[in-house]
C-alpha cells in the first residue's frame, strides 16, 4: 500500500469511528491490519465505559425516586405530630421548642422537594417539553403563584402592560417554576412596601421576561454566582431559603433552549430577564 | 482544564515613545465558558482579541490554546493552527458574497479538506435560526441575520475556541441581544468556549463571566 492510499485508509477509518461504524477490515501480517484491530479494541472499550456510565445513572435515579419516597412519611410525621402537639396546653418554653421543630419539618420538606426536582432535571428523569405557546398564560400563573406572598409583605406585584401574543417555546409546568422561582426571589429580597415588576418584550429569535424589582440589589462580585447550587450570599444568613431557586429555574431555562441575564444595582434594585427562544 | 491561557502577555509599540497596548495580561478561559472582554476604546482590548487569535504576535509573553504554545509556531504553522482550532466573528460578519447561506457556513469545513458533519450543521443551523434562509445570499439578509450566519460558520468546524470581535458593533441593541442571546444559548447546546470583546455593557452581562482591561492591563 502507498503512503497516500494509507494515509486514506486511516481518515476512512476515523471517519467510521466518528460514526460508530467502524470494524476492522483487513486481517494480515500487515502494521495496518494490527492498528485495526486496535482501534476496533479501543473503540469497544469505549463503548463499555458508556454502558457503564449508564448503569450507574440509572442506579442513580433509582436512589433519588427511593429517596424522595421514604423521606415523604416521616416528615409528614413530624410535621402533623408537632401540630398537634401545638394544640396541647403548653408553656411557653415547650411552644417555642414545638415552633422550632415545625420549622425545621418545612425547611426539611421543601429543600427534599427541591433536591428531588433539581436531580430529576439534572440525571434526565424529567425531560422539559418546550413547546411554542403564548407566554401570558406563563407568567399569569407564576404571578398567581406569588400573590400571596407579595401581599403578605405588602409588596406590589405587577404585570405591566406588555406586548399581548409574543409566543416562544417553553415547557409550562416546568417554566411556571422557573419563572416563580424568579418571582419569589424578588419577593425575599424586596424590603416591605416595595414594588416587584413582571414585563415581557418581543424580540426576534426570543421573547423576553423582566422580573424587576426595588430590593436590595446583587453585588458585582455575586452576580455570577447566584446562580450556583446552594449559594446564598453572607448577607442573606439571615433570610429563609436554601439556595436552590435561582439554580433550578437556570436549569428550566436553559434546557428549554433559553437563558437568564441579570441587571443589578446594589440598593436600587435588580432586574432578572429570562430569554425564551422562539425557533 | 483551561482551554486558553495567556502568561505575562505585552504588546509594546515605539512609537516615538513606547506605547504600552498590553502591558502583561494573564488570563485562563476554561471549557465551555463564555466570557467577555470589556474595555474602552485604547484599552488594548482588540489588541488582546488579535493575540489570542493568532493575528498578531506578542513583545513578550505567550498563549497557550488546548495546551500548545502558539508563539513558537512558525507563520504558516500558525495559519493552519488557527484555521482548525479558532472560530472568528467579526463586527463586519465577513461573509462570502457570491456564495448562499449554507455554502458561507461550510466553507472553512471544506477549505480544510475535511466532510462536513452534516447531522451537526444542521443542528447550528436550526438552532440559529436560519433553517429557512439556507439558499438565501447574504445580500438578502439583515445584519443580525448576517451576523447569525458568521456565528454558525464559526461553531461549524467545533473549534477549540470562538473568538467574537464587538460581534453587535453593527447592529442595533435589540438586534443585538437578539444575535449574543443566540451565541450564548449554542455555546451552551454544543459545549463551545466563547471569547467576546465589546464595548456595550449590557451585552457583556450576557457572558458567564466578564474581564476588565484598562490601559493594557486587567483590572
Amino acid at each position: 500500500m502507498t503512503g497516500k492510499k494509507l494515509l486514506q485508509r486511516l481518515d476512512e477509518m476515523l471517519d467510521a469511528a466518528l460514526d460508530g461504524t467502524f470494524q476492522a477490515q483487513t486481517y494480515d501480517e500487515s502494521m495496518l491490519s494490527k492498528i485495526e484491530v486496535k482501534m476496533a479494541r479501543f473503540l469497544d472499550g469505549a463503548q463499555l465505559r458508556r454502558e457503564q456510565i449508564e448503569v450507574e445513572q440509572g442506579h442513580i435515579r433509582a436512589l433519588i425516586s427511593d429517596i424522595s419516597h421514604q423521606t415523604k412519611t416521616p416528615i409528614a410525621n413530624i410535621a402533623l405530630y408537632s401540630g398537634l402537639l401545638g394544640e396541647q396546653d403548653l408553656t411557653d418554653v415547650q411552644r417555642n421548642l414545638m415552633k422550632q421543630i415545625a420549622g425545621g419539618a418545612e425547611k426539611l420538606n421543601f429543600l427534599i422537594q427541591s433536591l428531588v426536582k433539581t436531580s430529576r432535571l439534572e440525571s434526565g428523569i424529567i425531560k422539559v417539553e418546550p413547546q411554542l405557546a403564548n407566554i401570558s398564560s406563563l407568567i399569569e400563573a407564576a404571578v398567581a403563584e406569588n400573590a400571596v406572598k407579595a401581599e403578605m409583605k405588602h409588596i406590589a406585584l405587577t404585570v405591566s402592560d406588555s406586548d399581548a401574543g409574543i409566543c416562544a417555546k417553553f415547557d409550562p409546568r416546568w417554566c411556571v417554576e422557573a419563572l416563580s422561582n424568579i418571582i419569589d426571589n424578588a419577593i425575599k429580597y424586596t424590603a416591605r412596601g416595595g414594588k416587584v415588576t413582571v414585563n415581557a418584550s418581543d424580540y426576534e429569535m426570543f421573547a423576553r421576561i423582566d422580573v424587576a424589582d426595588n430590593g436590595r440589589g446583587i453585588k458585582d462580585t455575586d452576580l455570577t454566582k447566584i446562580f450556583g447550587r446552594f449559594w446564598r450570599a453572607a448577607e442573606s444568613a439571615d433570610s429563609p431559603g436554601v439556595g436552590i431557586g435561582l439554580y433550578l429555574a437556570r436549569e428550566i431555562i436553559v434546557s428549554c433552549g433559553g437563558f437568564i441575564k441579570v441587571e443589578s444595582k446594589p440598593g436600587d434594585g435588580s432586574i432578572f430577564s429570562v430569554f425564551l427562544s422562539k425557533v | 482544564m483551561s482551554v486558553l491561557k495567556t502568561t505575562n502577555l505585552k504588546k509594546h509599540y515605539a512609537l516615538g515613545t513606547v506605547v504600552k497596548a498590553l502591558d502583561g495580561v494573564d488570563i485562563a478561559v476554561e471549557q465551555g465558558e463564555f466570557v467577555s472582554i470589556v474595555g474602552s476604546s485604547g484599552s488594548g482590548k482588540s489588541t488582546l482579541l488579535h493575540m489570542l487569535g493568532g493575528l498578531d504576535r506578542p513583545t513578550e509573553g505567550n498563549v497557550e490554546i488546548n495546551g500548545q504554545i502558539i508563539f513558537n509556531m512558525k507563520d504558516d504553522e500558525l495559519t493552519i493552527f488557527r484555521r482548525r482550532n479558532i472560530g472568528f466573528v467579526f463586527q463586519s460578519y465577513n461573509l462570502v458574497p457570491v456564495l448562499n447561506v449554507e455554502e458561507n457556513i461550510l466553507l472553512p469545513i471544506q477549505l480544510d479538506g475535511n466532510k462536513p458533519d452534516e447531522a451537526y450543521i444542521d443542528r447550528i443551523i436550526d438552532t440559529l435560526g436560519l433553517t429557512e434562509k439556507r439558499k438565501n445570499m447574504p445580500n438578502q439578509l439583515s445584519g443580525g441575520q448576517q451576523q447569525r450566519v458568521a456565528i454558525a460558520r464559526a461553531l461549524a468546524s467545533k473549534p477549540a475556541i470562538v473568538l467574537a470581535d464587538e460581534p453587535t458593533g453593527n447592529l442595533d441593541s435589540k438586534t443585538g441581544m437578539d444575535v449574543i442571546g443566540l451565541l450564548k444559548v449554542s455555546g451552551e447546546k454544543f459545549g463551545q468556549t466563547i471569547i467576546m470583546i465589546t464595548h456595550n455593557p449590557e451585552i457583556a452581562q450576557m457572558a458567564d463571566r466578564t474581564i476588565h482591561i484598562e490601559d493594557g492591563r486587567i483590572v
